[in-house]
């Protein structure tokens, strides 16, 4: 206890002599001039800040600057660049600070408040976002501690977003497995397997450097496999955060497991890989499968999903896997056959050019029944060359100019079911005839026999065969079907987009955004099991470009800035899903894969577009890893976000917001709790954004069907991380904003800079109850008949830990003592502020290093409950400490208290 | 007399070049049918398989195995890549396969599956 007391005394000696240190260089009156980020970069350091630490040269901050002498700025040597009438805009250094506190034409200094930019809305979707920030136990999520691991078509290792984003010659890149490659010279095939090419992280990040050039050869010409990793593990590094991915600080293993196709076999050797890994290492893994087959018996007696199961079966492991993209294909067929009774299936091969070579015109059906009737099956081909094959025959008809025609009868070893396959393909010289194929399976038993069947496998050339009457049942696909994976549907977070060169891309048809994918495969299992499980953004998803990816065959999917693209799929949904998992493992390694699935599905969100659930497109509904995770940390929280959304489908013109003019949107919540974030349409006209300073987000108080007065912090965003021609989201965590179910508020833009203009869409419908206003001049007025595309949202519910008010009216500061203490696993914290503070409540450990930070931003006077979790933290006595900056006569408040937290 | 003798001669010297032995129906059952195309038939195409080349110039073809007892695959000289529970991996050649589907404990062997990017 002495030594306690000691290194408590020590403690508070440390912290006092900090304060010393400030207070020796800058006059109380000085300090004020500065926000509170800005009074810590000089007290501490750069670290505490979180300000951005860039490797040869001087970090900068953005600020903005209250003052009406601009001249005076530029005279101390300000590098100002936008003047508006009360405020500049500059980027600062460090010293530049101390400067500008002495400047008494500067009446404040403000960081701003530059979120996460979740441009691809799908991670804000998912509520990852959130979890990025600290919203949950104020414990930033990311997935540290746990393995991404991508099984795809390789990775563009080069790519920023899966570097360490503090020093980009660091890989976050642990190994790549190219299964397809042979080892030459020094390069090593993986212990314990006979081919391929296994590069560690060194090797990469010697490659990065150059020394030496050329040894690693993995190359992601296809692309898939990054955009799929940028999902799942991207950090956003690449620029300056747009496109972060789910879990950003997730160590990533990948297979390159093959470019357009991948075997069973090699898959399963991937999982062994992976336990191999997983176990010297100490990790958990979540593995992406975003790949699949339609061929095999969908009742998850396959090879690689039996392989599958057992992989998941130890702790800290899951395996996500893609529904499929046959859900509008109409490729399944169903039904049954009565005794001595005939089944006629109808194939129509359109007209075609075929592919040069052999093996690539072709179609494939594949039919299985339950049990082992005995069935005889007849093939006609469109010249009438007839083909029979009988219980357990297999082999290939004698005529081959209508293509290369085989049957197999036989009994499938693996799972008892007979199977009846029919392959027509150009194997010879002939390919597959254009016109009407006709399959006729008879039953040959005394009793009613059930089947199903898939055109697996259905290309000539690039047309399509068609299966006449078929339907998309049962059309997830293998190994989606493993009991043991997490099988993910997909649904539009995005209809349209910018393109790197200027214009923009929109889908075809009625825009479906909330709604499922068109593509997205339906189940259930052949054996009657729910598939998928869950749904997740999966169309207009922006993620990774790799650099060989051949940009003629996808111009149109390349966003600005040339380094990510737009790509869409179960495969983008799926590791949506995986980065959740690892955001899971990240706070509760020992998590199963079943537990895992439990999370998730029983959180996920419904709407009127899912319906009851579950079912067989949407599963259990949307993710929502927010919550999913809530409840892993506390068991009893709830999390529910509620979208704001008062425009009408469709668009027309557009509202520019540029210097003094702001738009407004006047949203009613029907819950009282936090407003997290804002969705905001940009025009698709080239010019919809023009400049670069900043757009600024902040609420107003409502007066009269107008914004009155501003409450909350503003939250800025630089003009360059907005997109045109979609959907945006800001978070909105900075303006420490509580709403009240009922209360009007205005979410107000405006993109002041000179130079900066903001086209803000408007929807296309005339609703009567218009909530948009426009400031211009010096008066608010109403836009009709239009609404402003602005959307706030706000997330209510109880038991998760940001920061709450309750009720009363303080006449003094007040850090109260935390109850439980000591405590185990989770302790409260209250404070009271006589007036409008600017508030840090931290924990330090005893040798004055922060710990977490429980309380930071913007409040106003009030009484605040803010409850702590301890993650990774060992058991011991802590400090927590508040310090509230009040302005004028309530002046500044310190003060420290020990808790004990118990293990 | 000629031709009785050419039959005879034909058939001694099938038997002497030791040609693969036939399946039994009871391998023939543990095999997928492309599997059984691919020790049949001399003509396959290398396209349905999984297919490398040893350093010694010999094909290689990626299957799966259901077996409970992966020593005597490896006591007949078999590498194996991965095991989880009765799924085991190898790559085998020809003359591999037609040991690996001799041995009682083998259940099944199936031809590596080919699976799309979603």
């Amino acid at each position: 206890m002495n030594n306690l007391l000691r290194a408590l005394t020590l403690c508070m000696i440390v912290l006092s002599s900090v304060a010393g240190t400030w207070a020796g260089n800058l006059t109380d009156a000085e300090k004020d001039r500065l926000h509170p980020k800005f009074q810590m970069i000089l007290e501490d350091g750069l670290l505490r800040a979180g300000a951005p630490i860039l490797k040869g040269s001087q970090p900068t901050h953005d600020a903005i600057i209250y003052t009406r002498d601009a001249a005076a700025l530029r005279a101390a040597g300000i590098q100002v660049n936008s003047v508006l009438e009360t405020f500049v805009t500059a980027q600062i250094s460090t010293a530049d600070l101390r400067t500008l506190a002495t400047l008494p034409a500067v009446q404040y200094v403000d960081p701003g408040r530059v979120n996460e930019l979740c441009n691809d809305v799908s991670i804000a979707e998912t509520g990852a976002s959130l979890l990025h920030a600290g919203f949950v136990n104020n414990t930033p999520y990311k997935g540290q501690g746990t393995i991404v691991v991508i099984y795809d078509t390789g990775i563009d290792w080069k790519h920023l977003d899966f570097r360490n984003p503090t020093d980009t010659t660091k890989s976050r890149i642990l190994f790549i497995w190219d299964q397809t490659l042979t080892a030459t010279g020094s390069e090593a095939i993986p212990a314990g397997f006979s081919y391929g090419v296994e590069y560690t992280k060194a090797q990469i990040e010697n490659e990065i450097d150059g020394t030496p050039a050329g040894f690693v050869r993995e190359k992601d010409t296809d692309g898939h496999g990054s955009h799929v990793a940028g999902t799942a593990a991207g950090n956003g590094r690449a620029l300056n955060g747009k496109y972060t991915g789910m879990a950003p600080q997730a160590d990533i293993i990948v297979i390159r497991g093959g470019e357009t196709s991948f075997t069973d076999a090699k898959m399963i050797d991937g999982l062994t890989y992976v336990a191999n890994k997983a176990s010297a290492l100490g990790k958990p893994v979540s593995v992406n499968w975003s790949i699949g087959s339609q061929e095999g018996p969908h009742d998850g007696t396959s090879a690689y999903e039996m392989a599958l199961n057992s992989f998941v079966s130890s702790p800290g492991r899951v395996v996500v896997v893609s529904a499929g993209n046959d859900g509008d294909k109409n490729i399944h067929t169903g039904g049954t056959i009565a005794a001595g009774a005939t089944a006629t299936f109808t194939f129509t091969v359109p007209v075609y050019t075929p592919t040069s070579g052999t093996e690539n015109d072709k179609f494939f059906f594949d039919l299985w029944f339950n049990g082992d009737p005995d069935v005889s099956a007849t093939v006609t081909s469109p010249t009438a060359i007839t083909y029979t094959r009988n219980r357990n025959e297999f082999g290939e008809a004698p005529s081959t100019v209508d293509g290369t025609i085989a049957i197999w009868n036989y009994l499938s070893s693996v799972n008892t079911n007979r199977n009846v396959q029919l392959f027509v393909h150009d194997k010879g010289a002939q390919v597959p005839k254009t016109g009407t194929w006709t399959f006729a399976v008879k039953n040959n038993s005394a009793s009613l026999i059930q089947y199903d069947g898939w055109l697996s496998s259905r290309t000539v050339g690039t047309a399509t065969v068609t299966l006449t009457g078929g339907n998309n049942d049962k059309s997830v696909a293998m190994p989606a079907t493993a009991s043991g994976a997490i099988t993910v549907a997909a649904y539009v977070t995005k209809w349209s987009w910018p393109m790197f060169n200027g214009t923009s891309r929109t889908y075809s048809g009625t825009d479906r955004t909330a709604n499922i994918s068109a593509f997205s495969s339906i189940g259930p299992t052949r054996d009657g099991r729910q598939k998928p499980d869950i749904a997740a953004p999966g169309q207009g998803i922006a993620s990774a470009l790799s650099s060989s990816y051949d940009t003629t065959r996808g111009a149109t999917s390349i966003l600005p800035g040339f380094l990510h693209r737009i790509n869409q799929g179960t495969s983008m949904a799926a590791p949506h899903v995986t980065g959740a998992a690892a955001l899971l493992l990240g706070a509760h390694p020992n998590l199963t894969a079943s537990q895992i699935k439990a999370l998730l599905t029983s959180t996920a969100n419904t709407d009127a577009f899912i319906g009851a659930v579950p079912n067989y497109t949407w599963g259990s509904g949307k993710m929502d890893i927010l919550e999913a995770l809530a409840k892993d940390r506390i068991p009893s929280a709830t999390i529910t976000r509620t979208t704001y959304a008062y425009d009408l489908p469709g668009s027309s013109v557009y509202t520019p917001v540029s210097g003094p003019v702001k738009v407004a949107v006047r949203f009613t919540p029907g819950v009282s709790g936090r407003l997290t974030g804002v969705q905001f349409n940009v025009t698709l006209n080239a010019n919809g954004i023009t400049g670069t300073g900043n757009l600024l987000c902040e609420v107003y108080s409502n007066t009269g069907g107008f914004p009155d007065t501003k409450i909350g912090n503003t939250v800025t965003v630089p003009l360059p991380l907005v997109s045109r021609a979609t959907n945006n989201y800001i978070q909105m965590l900075d303006a420490s904003m509580n709403v009240t179910s009922g209360t009007d508020y205005h979410i107000v833009l405006s993109a002041p800079g000179a130079g900066d203009t903001l086209n803000v869409l408007l929807d296309g419908g005339t609703g009567s109850a218009n909530r948009s206003a426009w400031l211009y001049g010096s008066a608010w007025s109403s836009i009709t008949p239009n609404n402003l595309r602005i959307r706030a949202i706000v997330a209510s519910g109880t038991g998760f830990t940001s920061v709450e008010q309750i009720p009363g009216t303080p006449a003094v500061y007040r850090l109260m003592q935390n109850y439980p203490n000591p405590f185990n696993p989770a302790t409260t914290v209250e404070f009271s502020l006589p007036a409008q503070a600017k508030v840090t409540l931290a924990v330090f450990n005893l040798l004055g290093q922060e710990v977490a930070t429980l309380a930071t931003g913007d409040y106003n006077a009030g009484t605040f409950k803010v409850t702590w979790t301890p993650e990774n933290v060992a058991s011991g006595m802590y400090i927590y400490r508040l310090k509230a900056e009040g302005n004028g006569q309530s002046g500044t408040f310190i003060e420290s208290k020990r808790l004990v937290y118990l293990k | 007399m000629p031709i009785k003798f050419a039959v005879l001669l034909i058939a001694i010297l099938a038997l002497t070049c030791g040609g693969p032995k036939e399946l039994s129906d009871e391998e023939r059952a543990k095999l997928d049918p492309r599997l059984i195309e691919l020790l049949n038939s001399s003509s396959v195409s290398d396209a349905a398989y999984d297919v490398s080349m040893r350093p010694d110039g010999q094909k290689e073809y990626g299957v799966i195995i259901r077996t409970n007892n992966t020593d005597a695959l490896r006591t007949i000289g078999i590498q194996v890549q991965s095991v989880f529970g009765d799924v085991v991996t190898a790559r085998l050649t020809t003359d591999e396969l037609r040991k690996v589907v001799a041995l009682q404990s083998v259940r099944a062997v199936q031809n590596s599956g080919r699976n799309i990017p979603h």
